[in-house]
Formats: C-alpha cells, structure tokens, sequence
C-alpha cells in the first residue's frame, strides 16, 4: 500500500494501529533510501515526519487531521524534492521552510511541548540511569540489507538513541559468517530495541546480558563475579567472554559497511529511474517462447523448401507463419495491458484534496479496477479522467448542507466503474450529484452564441454542447474547474485513442460520463478501400455493410442523402471530398456503410480491396490538421494506407449539410 | 581548425549544404503517398525503415518554381532531433552532390539583403569554387510550427469574425 492511500485510511480511521504502524515504515523506507542516494532534505523532513508517528505510535493516540495534512504536503514536498536534490527552487525552499515550522507546530500538539527536531544524543538518556540493564545485539549483516535499501545509519542512530552503547567487531564466527556485536545500556523495555531494529530484525538476535550497566566500572567490578558465573552458564554467547572487547568508533563502522553501498549507487544510472516498466504474468512469456521456437522452426522448413523449390511446402510454411505471427501479436499485446488499479489508486488522493478543498464530503468508489487495458492507453486516459473527476467533485456533488435538505446522504459518491466488453473497456465516472441542467446549458450556448436561440435540439444534442471548445457553465471560475477549457480536451485525448465519450444525466440524481475505450489501439482490424489511386484503411468494428447502389439513385446530389433500410442517410464521396475528383461510376457505385457512436452514413469508394490487420502509426504533428486521418499503416508491399477517423468523417458531412 | 562535414545538394541552381549531424540518409526512387488535403509544402508521407515519415518539399518551402514533371527527386532523411525528442523528417532535393569539410572561419554571416530565400532557414553562406553555398538549418526549415502559427491567427479572426 502506498502513503498517500494509508494516510486516507487513517484519516477515516485513525485509531487504527497497523495503519499507523505502515505510515511510519513508509516513511522509515523513504528517508532509509533518501539517506542512502544523498537527499539530504528528504531525510530531514521524513525523520521529522516520522519522529511524529513514533509519538504517536507509542502513545497509542489517535492521529490528529494537522498530522495527516502536513504528512500529505510533506509527501508532495519529497516528490518535487527528487528533482531538486540540492533544493536550490526557491518555491522549494520557502515551502520546505514552511514544512518545518508546520511539523514542529504539530509536534506541540502532539508531544504539550516544544521539542527541537534534532535528534538528541545518547547521553541526554543514558543520565537517566534508572533500571538500566545491559543488552547484547548480534548483528549478521549481508547482501539482503544492501538490495532493501536500508540504510543502516538511520536504523543504529534509533537503536543508540536507547541508551550507552559499545560496538565490538568480530569478524568472523566459527560459520565464516562476519558479524557485529553491540552492547547496549538502556532503561527501555524489549520491546523498543527491537522497534529500533523492526528492518533488521532477521539479521539480529537480541540477549539480555545484565540487569545493571556493565560500563559502569564500580558496579562492573561490584558484579563480577555474579557476572563471571552468569556468563559460564551461558556458553552459546562465546564473544563475550572476550575479557577486552575491541571497541570501535561508530563512523568508522558505518564507512565499512557503506562503501559498497556508494559504489553501487554511483553505479546506477539517472536514466534508470525514467524507463517504466511492466510486470508481466510468467505463463505469457512463455507462450511467447514457445511462439519463438516454432517461429525458429517453421523458418527451417520455409528454406529448405525454397532450396528444394517445393512451392506446395513454401505455401505451408507461409500459412504456419501467418498464423504464428497473428498469435504473436496477440501474446504481445497481452503483455502491453496493465490493470487500472494503479492509475485508479491514485485518483484515491485527487478525491481527498479536492473534497477537503471545497469543503465537500465524498467517497471514492472503484469497481473492476483488475481491468486490463494496453499500457499506452492508460498513459493516456490518466489526464482525461482526472479532469472529469475534478468536474464530478466541483459541479456535481453539492455542498453537504444542500445534500441534507434534498434527503441525500451527506456524503456525496464518485464511482469508476471498469467493465470489459469483447474488444472494448467501458469506463464510467458517475456521482450522485446534482447532475446537469440541461435547460442552463441550452441558455448558457445560446448567450455564448454557440447554438441559434430556436435550435430544436435532443437531450443528447444538448449535452454534447459540453464539448464544445470554450464551452464554459461555470457561474464563477473556481480553481478547479469552470475556465472553458476542459471538456474539449477531454474529448480530443479520448478520441486520439479512438475512444468515444457520452454523458448521462439525470437532474438531482447525478451524472454519469462512460468512456468506451479500445483495449489497444497499435492493430486492429481494418477494411481497405481505394479512391483515386490511394489505398485508405476504415476500421473493421465501424463498418455496418458493404453494398453496390445503381448510380441512378443518387438523384439528390445536393442534399447528399440516399436510401438505406429504408431510411435516408447522409453520404460522402471519397474521390469527391478528398481529391476534389467529381465523377461518377458507370453503373453502380460501391459503398460502405458505417455506424460509429450511434450515427450511420455512407462512403462512396472506388474499389474495396479486402480486410487487413493493420499496424497503425501516428502521421506526425506534420499532418496534425488533417483531422480525417487517424493514422497510416504499411502494406505488405511497403505502400502506406492512410486510416480514416470514421468520426471526423462524420463531422465533415454535418459541416457540409449546415453549411 | 576543427572542421566540420557538410552535404551539399541542389535546388534548381543553387548549392545548398547541411551538417551531416543532421542527415539521416539519402534515398533515390523513394515511393511517396500522397495525402489527400496536406499542406501544399508536403509532398506526402514515405515508409522509411518501417516508419512513416513527411517528406516535405524542399522547392515549395524554398518558393521555387514548381514544374509538372521533375525528373529524378531525391529524399534526403533529417534528424531533427532536439534533446530528448525523437524526430525524424524527410525532404526532396533536386540533386545531390557531395560531402565536403568546412572550417568554422569559412563560414560567412547571412547577407541582409540579395537573398532570394528566407534568411530564418539559413545559417551562413560559404564560398567553394567560386560558388556560394547555402548552409540550412534544417529544424527550422522542415516544421510545420511557423504555419500553424499563421492559421491559428487566422482562425481566431475568423472566430473573431463570426462572434460579430
């Protein structure tokens, strides 16, 4: 679980131990592994951090709102200090500063009084000389601490915090195995040494030597002989009775072991950290090596045919590899999808700050977030969904005063909800709002002058004016949300990934935006058709029917309308529109029908080739205009088919017919 | 002197030359697509190495005069690649003639006036042989950036035009 989720937890609960428990190990890992790769200031402000969960950790108290506001902002503070290690922002220094002073704020809170955020020296505690007992730690380190990133430093400062400590280095046992011996002299229970070395613990083992302190030469002598005899009853702890043990200073200690440590972070690259990555289900990779050594095989047979010129072989071959590579590109694009889990996660904090920010109280929701989707997609949808979440928290959920006087709950709800449907994944973003009044958003476009004042327009007609560029409601510009851009980028970004985007609504109930997306978007299916020399691509899961019309009913040229099943749609020539090319064929035209997002219309081509799986490419930002066209694909002869956008299409033929 | 190497290639009569940093390749009888609608400075997209590319025109972005048949065209591929983006272009040349090593000292500031091309795209002129050379920049010449700055004002205008 990560920080930010914890810490939402906490805040619903915040008596909750374990809870408290992760918090402070989250922040124990960040600043062990900041210490490690030298940032400095996201040490400080973890150490300070998590010096306020062990309070609170040990006190057993619940957490209080301030502790869990400055955690947040102290976890934001550490994501923008990972790109200014040195914190040379002055943005980040004031709002490090600023971090400071709010962590010792609530220290007060939490502790009655002011404690400076330096750590304080073992001889502050170690005065406190009541039922001291002496302790011996047996320290196995080995290559495990190195790959956990746990900086020992961090994890010996905790433990030297409980008291007098004494280090003798051992080399080697009688296993060949080095080890570090440290006696520590502390009035705290067990319990605390092994708080102190909650990391290391599998490397530990822990003794209770001596009720009293053993660096305390009068009392050392006072005891010895009790001691002398205690120690011969306890022969597995042979080092101890090492009369001078060889003690070292606690630096010099720390440069042995972290030596390795720096060579290997200096090792590491700073691009290491920008590659992502992909976890993939181990039985996917081996169906691709299987894929891979009948691929190797079926290559073999394709020479020796050719050398043998036995063309009936090269046929089989051929067809074996058509099929290996359609099962490639299958087990490929298994490996790109990634569930949505992780994005939907962090929408978990959006809805948090939001809410707090608007004084709004929300639950976050998420069904079906193991839903998978290719990675490329869910890089993109992130933003969009954002913004619409931010809508649903700003516009749609009301103010839980008003919540109370409608009868609804006061806490408001924003649902995702992640479905998958054969090819597609149908992503919904739904509140419980108020919804959207469809009256102010008519009155609202024909102020702005986006629609004329006795437009007849359906429901739906109306919410699309949503999308519509500088198409604003909002009565007031809040930070949020409401400065007019927005929903048309909401539907662009959906749209480069050939997703659609409707809305729903019903007035005081809420609104609900569904999101029907690709699940990969690099192949898909495709028809090839020709107009004027040049080869174009229609997507396969758009296309209706393929019909021949006689060229004589096409009387009504300039409505741009024939006849299909019985009804009249509009219709679109490529030669016409494309290479402004008028001609018609001889005696009957050729044409395809598509059905895309709930509208139907026709394209007249000049020839249909054939069905293509089609690798699609991105044109370029050369071709950024060319709103038509979503992409381009190589053919088998190294020609290029350009891919229309049967939705751009569309809009193309409903300019015309306004126009 | 350090020296640095140069393409040079023809356009109609002139010599023009580009840091071979910057070329990628040079391809003859390269199969262009056209696209229907592009920009007229855009002869069409060319499959090169499995990727789609513009091959932009180099006559039409240097306001030459544009001849029905024009015999053999060259493509030249561009890395314009700047920091961390990837970006690969490609553009027509009339001929291509060779590489060639010129010195920093060697390279002349651009004349203010008598230039028929525009000065933005060109870095510096050198003289060879008695013959001036252009030296290009080719990140400035094959972008589509200056363009779409031009249409978005006159499609605010536009806008400007039908709000009234």
């Amino acid at each position: 679980m990560n920080l930010d989720n914890v810490l939402i937890e906490l805040e619903k609960d915040p008596h909750n131990a374990p809870l408290i428990n992760e918090a402070f190990r989250a922040m124990h890992t960040i600043k062990g592994a900041g210490g490690m790769y030298g940032f400095d200031h996201v040490v400080e402000i973890t150490h300070n951090i998590e010096s306020l969960f062990d309070v609170i950790r040990q006190n057993k108290s619940p957490i209080s709102q301030s502790l869990i506001e400055v955690t947040f902002s102290s976890a934001d503070h550490i994501r923008e200090l990972l790109n200014d290690e040195a914190l040379e922002n002055i943005q980040n220094i004031t709002r490090h500063k600023q971090l400071n002073n709010a962590i010792s704020v609530v220290r007060e809170q939490i502790t009655g009084t002011s404690q400076t955020a330096e750590i304080p020296t073992q001889n502050k505690i170690a005065e406190k000389s009541a039922k001291l007992c002496t302790w011996n730690i047996l320290f196995y380190p080995n290559d495990d601490i190195i790959r956990r990133a746990i900086n020992l430093i961090y994890t010996f400062q905790d433990l030297f915090l409980l008291g007098e400590y004494k280090i003798s280095n051992t080399p080697y046992n009688s296993n060949n195995e080095q080890f570090w011996s440290i006696f520590l002299v502390t009035n705290q229970p067990y319990d605390e040494i092994e708080g102190a070395l909650l990391f290391v613990m599998d490397h530990c083992k822990i003794t209770k030597i001596a009720d009293f302190n053993i660096f305390n030469a009068d009392e050392l002598a006072f005891r010895n002989s009790t001691l002398t005899n205690k120690m011969a009853n306890e022969p597995e702890k042979p080092h101890f009775i090492d009369p001078t043990p060889k003690l070292e200073p606690i630096n010099e200690l720390f440069e042995e072991i972290q030596a390795p440590i720096i060579k290997e972070s200096s090792l590491t690259s700073p691009e290491k950290h920008t590659t992502s990555r992909v976890n993939v289900d181990a039985s996917k990779l081996d169906q691709l090596m299987y894929l891979v050594s009948e691929l190797v095989t079926t290559k073999s047979e394709l020479l020796l045919a050719l050398e043998r010129q036995n063309y009936t072989k090269v046929s089989d071959a051929a067809e074996k590899i058509e099929k290996l590579s359609n099962l490639f590109s299958e087990n490929a694009l298994s490996i790109r999808l990634v569930s949505l889990n992780e994005m939907l996660s962090r929408f978990k904090r959006l809805v948090r700050d939001l809410s707090k920010q608007l004084n709004k109280s929300v639950a976050f929701v998420t069904v079906g977030d193991d839903t998978e989707l290719d990675k490329n997609i869910i890089d993109k949808i992130g933003e969009p969904v954002m913004h619409l979440i931010r809508n649903c928290i700003d516009h749609g959920i009301e103010s839980p005063e008003k919540r109370k006087s409608t009868g609804k709950p006061e806490t408001g709800s924003i649902k995702i909800e992640a479905i998958k449907s054969g090819n597609n994944v149908f992503l919904t973003i739904s509140d419980d709002g108020n919804g959207i009044d469809l009256n102010f958003v008519r009155s609202k476009a024909i102020e702005n002058g986006f629609i004329n004042a006795n437009s007849n327009l359906t429901e739906k007609e109306i919410l699309d004016l949503i999308f519509l560029p500088g198409f604003s409601t909002a009565q007031s510009l809040t930070n949020i949300s409401g400065r007019g851009v927005g929903m048309d980028i909401v539907k662009k970004k959906i749209q480069e990934i050939r997703g659609e985007i409707s809305i729903n609504t019903i007035k005081g109930k809420g609104t609900s935006f569904v999101l029907k997306l690709q699940q990969t978007v690099s192949i898909i299916e495709t028809l090839l058709i020709e107009a004027e020399g040049q080869t174009y691509a229609l997507p396969i899961e758009d296309i209706e029917a393929c019909i021949l019309e006689p060229t004589e009913n096409f009387t009504d040229r300039i409505s741009r309308q024939i006849g299909y099943n019985g009804q009249l749609i509009p219709y679109i020539s490529l030669r016409e529109t494309l290479c402004n090319v008028s001609r018609n064929a001889e005696i009957t035209e050729k044409i395809v029908i598509i059905k895309r997002a709930g509208k139907v219309y026709a394209i007249v081509v000049d020839n249909i080739i054939g069905e293509y799986q089609a690798v699609i490419k991105p044109l370029g930002e050369a071709f950024s205009k060319l709103n038509f066209l979503s992409g381009a694909s190589l053919l088998g002869d190294g020609s290029i088919a350009l891919l229309l956008d049967t939705d751009k299409l569309w809009f193309e033929i409903s300019a015309k017919s306004y126009n | 002197m350090e020296k640095e190497t140069y393409l040079t290639f023809l356009m109609d009569k002139d010599l023009f030359a580009v840091n071979v940093i910057n070329v990628l390749e040079v391809l003859e009888q390269q199969q262009i697509t056209r696209v229907p609608k592009a920009p007229e400075y855009i002869m069409g997209i060319t499959n090169f190495r499995g990727e789609i590319l513009p091959v932009f025109s180099t006559r039409h972005k240097f306001n030459l005069p544009i001849k029905e048949e024009m015999g053999k065209q060259y493509v030249i591929v561009y890395d314009i690649s700047q920091g961390e983006q990837n970006k690969l272009v490609s553009a027509t040349a009339d001929g291509v003639k060779d590489v060639i090593e010129i010195g920093a000292d060697e390279i002349k500031p651009v004349p203010e006036m008598g230039l028929n091309y525009d000065s933005r795209f060109i870095s510096g002129v050198i003289e060879k042989n008695g013959r001036f050379i252009l030296m290009i920049k080719p990140e400035k010449l094959f972008t589509t950036a200056d363009i779409e700055l031009n249409e978005s004002i006159i499609s605010q205008e536009k806008a400007a035009k039908q709000s009234k």
